[in-house]
Order: C-alpha cells, then sequence, then structure tokens
C-alpha cells in the first residue's frame, strides 16, 4: 500500500518521467493504432516494431553511445525501409503481400539480433541497457528521453486532431478520397510516418516485440464500446493510458520485471474483458439475446399448441394437461414447465386443475402466431412456388420472427387472405 | 468469289456530341498489366441519364474508373467540361460499388454522407453546423433521413446503396458517375433511386450508371454506352438497344482480342511504347 501511495504521489522525479513517458507513449501508439487496425494494416505495424531493432543497433554500433535522438533516427530509417520493401514486394513480385510482411518481418529482425549479439560480445562499456529494446524497460526511461518522445507524442496527437476528417476518410474509403481531390499519397505517406514514429518511440519502454500489440490491442478492444470513430479513439487512448501507467508501476516496484510484457498482458485482459462483457457486441450480451429469443420461441410454441388443441372444437380457451400439450407437440419439459410459469406471469395462460388454459389475451397472441405462420406458408406457396408439403417447417421459425409492419405487407400482398395451402382458416386479427 | 473488302472504318454505332460533358479519347486501361479496355473513344452529352452497359468483365467498373482518375491510363486522355480532372474535382462526383467499403466502419450514416463535404472544405478544417446541413440534405433526399444515425453495418444493402448516393449529393456536383448502384437493391429502393436520378437530371445533372439489367435500361436511360473490352456503341437508347448491336455486345468475347491481352500480361510486354501525353 505504502509502495501505491509513494508511487502516485509522484515525489520521485523518476517515477515522474517514467509515468508520463508510459502513458504519453502507450497513448499516442493507442491514437495511431486505431488506423492502422480500420485500414486493415496490423500486420504491416508488427513488421515495423521488428525492423526496428536492426536500425537502434546500427546508430549504436556508428556512433558508439545511447543518445536517444540517434537511436531514434536510426530505428526510423530501418522501420521505413521495411515498409518500402514489403511494398516493393508487393507491388514488383507475384508474392502476395502476407508472405511478403512475414519475410520482411523475420528477415529485418533475424538482422538485429545479429547485431545486437555482436554489440553485447564486443566489450563495449556503453552497450549496457541495449537489449532493453527487446523487451522493454520503462525504467529505464530518463528525462532526456522523455522530452524527445513527449514532442514525438505531441506531434503524433497535433496531426491526428488536424487530419481527423481526412484519416477517417482515408481509412474508410481510399478511393474516393482520391476522387475528391484529396492528396491521398501524402495523407498515407504521414499516416504510415506516425505509425513507424509511435513504434519507434514505444520500443523502449514495451520493446520491439511485443510493440504491436500496442497498436493493435487498444483499438480492438475499443471498437468493442462504440460504433464512432472519435470515441473509439479516445476510449483506446484511455485504455492504453491507464495500462501505461500500470506498467510503470511495476517498473518502479520490481525494477527487474520487464515493462513490456506487463503493459501488453494488462491490455490483453482488458481486450479480453471487453470482448466478453461489451454491451450488444459482447460474447455474453450475443449470448443473453440468443437466449432471450430462444425463450420467447418456446412461450409462443406453447400458446400456439394449445390453439392447435381447442381448434376442432372451437372452443380455445379449455384446459389440457402437460401430458395433452406434450402429445400435441414435442417440448423439453423442464423448459416447457417454465414457460408455462413465465406465460401464466404474463396472464397469457391461467392454471386450473385440469391442467392449463389459454386466457384472453393469450389466444389473441396465439392466433396472432398462428397467422402469421399461414401468411407466411401462403406466401411461400404463391411468390415462391414452393409445394405445400415444404412450407411448414420455414413457416414455423419465420413466424416468431415477422413484424407487424412485414404482416401487413404480406396481408396486402396476398389480398387478405382467409385460408393456408392446407385450407386451413387463417385466425383474423382483432 | 469476291475479293477482300475493307470494313467501313468509321464507327457508326458511335455516336458524338458537340460541347460533351465528358470526352473519352483513345482510353486504354489494364488491370495487373492485362488491358481490359481497348482504345475508347466517346462523348456524352449533358443533362441526361446514361448507362454503361455490357457483359461481367466487359470493363464497365474500369471505365468509370478511369475517367475517375483511380486508374493509371496506358493510352489517351479524360476531359470533363472541356477540362482535366484535376481542375474540375469539385464538379464530378463518384459513387463506388457497396462492396468496395467494409461496412463494419464505425460510422454512422450521417457521418458517411458528410464525407460528401470535405471535398469543399479543403485540408484541416472541420465539418460544421452547414456541411450537417448539407449531409441531413442529401439524406432526406434518398430517404434515409430517419437513419442519419444508424451505425452504417446496421442498414440493409439497399439502405447502404442509398447512404453512397447522399454522400455523392452532398458534393453538389454537376456529373455522377455510379458503379452498379441497383446492384443488389429491392425493388422499392430501385424505384426510389431511379425516381432520384430523374429529379437530378431535371435540376440540369448529368448521371452515368453501370448497369446490368438490359429489361429496366430500356426504360432508365436517354443514352446508352454498350461496353465489352473495346466500345460496341455509344448513342440515344433507342438507336442502340437494338438486337443486332446487343449481339455484337453479348455475344461473347473477341477471342484474338483476349488472346492478345493475356499475351501482353504473360509476357511482360509494355501495352504501350510510349507514355501517353497530359493534355
Amino acid at each position: 500500500m505504502n509502495t501505491l501511495w509513494e508511487f502516485l504521489s509522484m515525489q520521485d522525479a523518476n517515477v515522474r518521467f517514467v509515468t508520463i513517458g508510459s502513458v504519453l507513449l502507450a497513448a499516442s501508439s493507442a491514437v495511431v493504432g486505431c488506423f492502422t487496425v480500420l485500414r486493415k494494416r496490423a500486420l504491416v505495424g508488427d513488421a515495423v516494431a521488428h525492423a526496428v531493432l536492426p536500425g537502434v543497433c546500427l546508430a549504436f554500433i556508428l556512433t558508439g553511445e545511447k543518445n536517444p535522438v540517434v537511436l531514434l533516427v536510426g530505428s526510423f530509417l530501418t522501420g521505413w525501409l521495411s515498409l518500402v520493401v514489403i511494398d516493393l514486394i508487393t507491388s514488383k513480385s507475384r508474392i502476395k503481400e502476407d508472405t511478403a510482411i512475414g519475410l520482411v518481418l523475420s528477415v529485418f529482425f533475424g538482422i538485429g539480433v545479429l547485431l545486437l549479439t555482436s554489440i553485447q560480445h564486443s566489450g563495449n562499456e556503453n552497450q549496457s541497457g541495449l537489449d532493453k529494446f527487446l523487451f522493454g524497460s520503462a525504467a529505464a526511461l530518463v528525462g532526456q528521453d522523455l522530452y524527445t518522445f513527449g514532442a514525438v507524442a505531441v506531434l503524433l496527437l497535433v496531426s491526428v486532431v488536424l487530419l481527423y476528417k481526412e484519416f477517417k476518410l482515408l481509412s474508410f474509403d481510399i478511393a474516393y478520397a482520391r476522387t475528391i481531390g484529396l492528396p491521398v499519397r501524402k495523407l498515407e505517406l504521414l499516416l504510415t510516418t506516425l505509425t513507424v514514429l509511435a513504434v519507434v518511440v514505444g520500443i523502449q519502454s514495451v520493446g520491439v516485440v511485443l510493440m504491436s500489440a500496442m497498436l493493435i490491442t487498444p483499438a480492438a478492444a475499443a471498437r468493442f464500446w462504440t460504433d464512432r470513430l472519435g470515441a473509439m479513439i479516445v476510449i483506446a487512448a484511455v485504455m492504453s493510458a491507464v495500462c501505461g501507467a500500470a506498467g510503470a508501476f511495476v517498473s518502479f516496484t520490481a525494477p527487474a520485471m520487464p515493462t513490456g510484457p506487463w503493459i501488453v498482458m494488462l491490455l490483453s485482459m482488458l481486450a479480453i474483458f471487453s470482448f466478453i462483457l461489451a454491451p450488444n457486441k459482447g460474447l455474453l450480451a450475443r449470448y443473453l439475446s440468443q437466449r432471450r429469443v430462444r425463450r420467447q420461441m418456446m412461450r409462443e410454441n406453447i400458446l400456439k399448441t394449445l390453439f392447435h388443441l381447442g381448434e376442432p372444437t372451437g372452443e380455445y380457451q379449455h384446459s389440457y394437461s402437460k401430458n395433452q400439450i406434450l402429445e400435441r407437440r414435442q417440448l423439453p419439459v423442464l423448459k416447457m414447465q417454465s414457460a408455462l410459469k413465465t406465460l401464466s406471469r404474463q396472464g397469457l395462460t391461467q392454471k386450473s386443475k385440469q391442467g392449463w388454459a389459454l386466457t384472453e389475451a393469450g389466444k389473441k397472441e396465439a392466433q396472432r402466431v398462428v397467422r402469421l405462420h399461414r401468411l407466411w406458408e401462403l406466401y411461400l406457396t404463391q411468390y415462391l412456388q414452393v409445394a405445400s408439403d415444404h412450407v411448414h417447417e420455414d413457416a414455423e421459425s419465420i413466424e416468431h420472427v415477422l413484424t407487424p409492419e412485414l404482416e401487413k405487407r404480406l396481408e396486402e400482398l396476398l389480398d387478405y387472405p382467409t385460408a393456408d395451402p392446407h385450407q386451413t382458416k387463417i385466425p383474423q386479427s382483432s | 468469289m469476291s475479293g477482300y473488302q475493307l470494313p467501313d472504318t468509321t464507327n457508326q454505332m458511335i455516336q458524338h456530341v458537340n460541347d460533351p460533358v465528358l470526352e473519352v479519347h483513345d482510353l486504354t486501361v489494364s488491370y495487373q498489366r492485362k488491358p481490359v479496355l481497348w482504345d475508347v473513344d466517346l462523348t456524352l452529352p449533358s443533362q441526361a441519364l446514361i448507362g454503361i452497359i455490357g457483359p461481367n468483365g466487359a470493363g464497365k467498373s474500369t471505365l468509370i474508373k478511369a475517367i475517375m482518375g483511380l486508374l493509371p491510363l496506358n493510352s489517351g486522355y479524360v476531359q470533363l467540361f472541356g477540362q482535366s480532372m484535376d481542375e474540375v474535382r469539385q464538379r464530378v462526383s463518384y459513387v463506388p460499388q457497396r462492396e468496395s467499403v467494409d461496412w463494419d466502419f464505425p460510422a454512422s450514416a450521417l457521418d458517411v454522407a458528410m464525407m460528401g463535404t470535405y471535398g469543399k472544405l479543403g485540408l484541416f478544417s472541420r465539418p460544421g453546423a452547414k456541411q450537417k446541413a448539407q449531409a441531413l440534405e442529401a439524406l432526406e433526399k434518398v430517404g434515409m433521413q430517419d437513419f442519419a444515425n444508424r451505425q452504417i453495418s446496421q442498414l440493409s444493402g439497399g439502405q447502404q446503396q442509398r447512404v453512397f448516393l447522399a454522400r455523392a449529393l452532398a458534393q453538389n456536383a454537376d456529373l455522377y458517375l455510379m458503379d452498379e448502384p441497383f446492384a443488389g437493391v429491392d425493388i422499392a429502393t430501385e424505384t426510389a433511386i431511379i425516381e432520384l436520378l430523374r429529379q437530378m437530371r431535371e435540376d440540369g445533372k448529368t448521371v452515368v450508371v453501370v448497369h446490368h439489367d438490359l429489361q429496366s435500361a430500356q426504360d432508365y436511360f436517354d443514352w446508352v454506352l454498350l461496353l465489352n473490352m473495346r466500345l460496341v456503341a455509344s448513342g440515344p437508347t433507342s438507336e442502340t438497344l437494338t438486337p443486332e448491336l446487343l449481339e455484337k455486345t453479348y455475344g461473347g468475347r473477341l477471342t484474338e482480342l483476349s488472346n492478345v491481352s493475356e499475351l501482353l500480361q504473360k509476357k511482360n510486354f509494355p501495352i504501350r511504347e510510349t507514355k501517353p501525353v497530359k493534355k
């Protein structure tokens, strides 16, 4: 608890650097990442992240020091080069983009690891800490890094704010963007540059291996919570910033811990959480809505069965035992019992000693379902020329989904029919 | 036996107009180095509903993409209102095929309609109340005002098509090029769209539509282009939609032309020895 308080008070200058740095990096890569994901360039982001490593190593070999600006320039150059190579391979050869991305990612990363290993064996005293680029260490951020990276983060955010509508159109419909005269090529170039920049500054705290998760995961998670681009970007940035701060906290309490994997783990947990629990789009919401539909179908089927039982005599509100219902229509017994209880609660059925009967309201509801069933059967035979012995199964499921508007349209289309294809009466709406 | 007769080289089937709204001159376009449209010459009248008709793979979409400057030309040039595309972008509006975008994009119908105003706005500036009003007006014209705030993936195919039309309308252009606006829409939507296009013609606009239904083409269009890798005919609908010309358009590919196209692609020959001159 004390540690948390110490961390939150931010009295230690080092803690300030690390936290502000991580938050800025995480948020800005999430913002750019939204466009990467929407433009379906997620894998390219991964390739760039890996291609940054040889740049870092080359910059160090050439200058012999760990100046953040120099390392940044080096990584930017190889990151860019990897994109150019992917483009070249895709446009000039028969190799498809996914293969090109895979090739470039592994070749650049391989060269990076080779260079890193040779630096580590070179005996240069400055080299300690370069391996942090593999998995990242927010704890290694110092004041000087912060200024450089802070400037880059601000540049990223300002560009996205200023060119929001252009980037939006570019991501949605690039052909149309070109036809209205947007400088599509330049905008793409800028967006790509921003992505490379986000990657380059992000690797300090997350490392090249996991950097693409910083671009992709917040965007993917945020998409579950909203249908608006602006909101999606803000949600992604906030989620990412929180995880960035949490990662910095881990760095603070346990400096030996690699920060990158921690941030990515937290982000992934948020993404899984969104995937399951988000309203409407989440797994749980979808499951619940499916269950609701199944239960409603069960209830409507029971009402219909009671109606069918009464049809020969015309006494629709007669009571029937469970067995009589089950004889007429096979239903899972337990689910039927619980559905009958719900129906009683809704005032659609009534329980007596002899069993269950439709109430007046229940009869109306049952009539509606039966009418929809028979209307659909008629529609299928008349407009789709389906044989009349094939239409029942169709109508069994369609009867539950037809809306009042469609019902009206069907009635008009079929000229207010009174009998279905089996010459059974179609109950009229009251 | 009579000797070989040179065919008449002036193509009577391709009629030209004065002061055309659109002029395509000697246009050859290829996809992945394979020519799909050969040497197209055409002029189109203004204030008309014009249909581009031909079988699958005839190059109908390619033609309007090339006109819009979305594809590199192997030869020829395109002029709109007597000028190059770059000079008149704001007066020309493009409606792509509905399937060309991912409708799961996080945007509302209004957002998409608003994109039609981006061209005049210019870089950096944000759409404001005026642009929103234009977009809403466009949505109303296509009967989508009640769906303005609906996420676009929740719209039906016909509704998505109407949103695309609204985006073009919000651009308030003079010439509209539409790629299969009737594809996959129900009858009610098709009727609503053709009514809208007729209204646009009354307002003095020119609308060019890629279309694949011959039956309705007769009824819809004032002027028709028949296309199958080359321009077969171009002229007023009544003179152009004739059994002979349709037979020429739909009666299979010109085998030699297809073979040459494939040869160019396979053997890496250039499609033209010189680059097209800008006009």
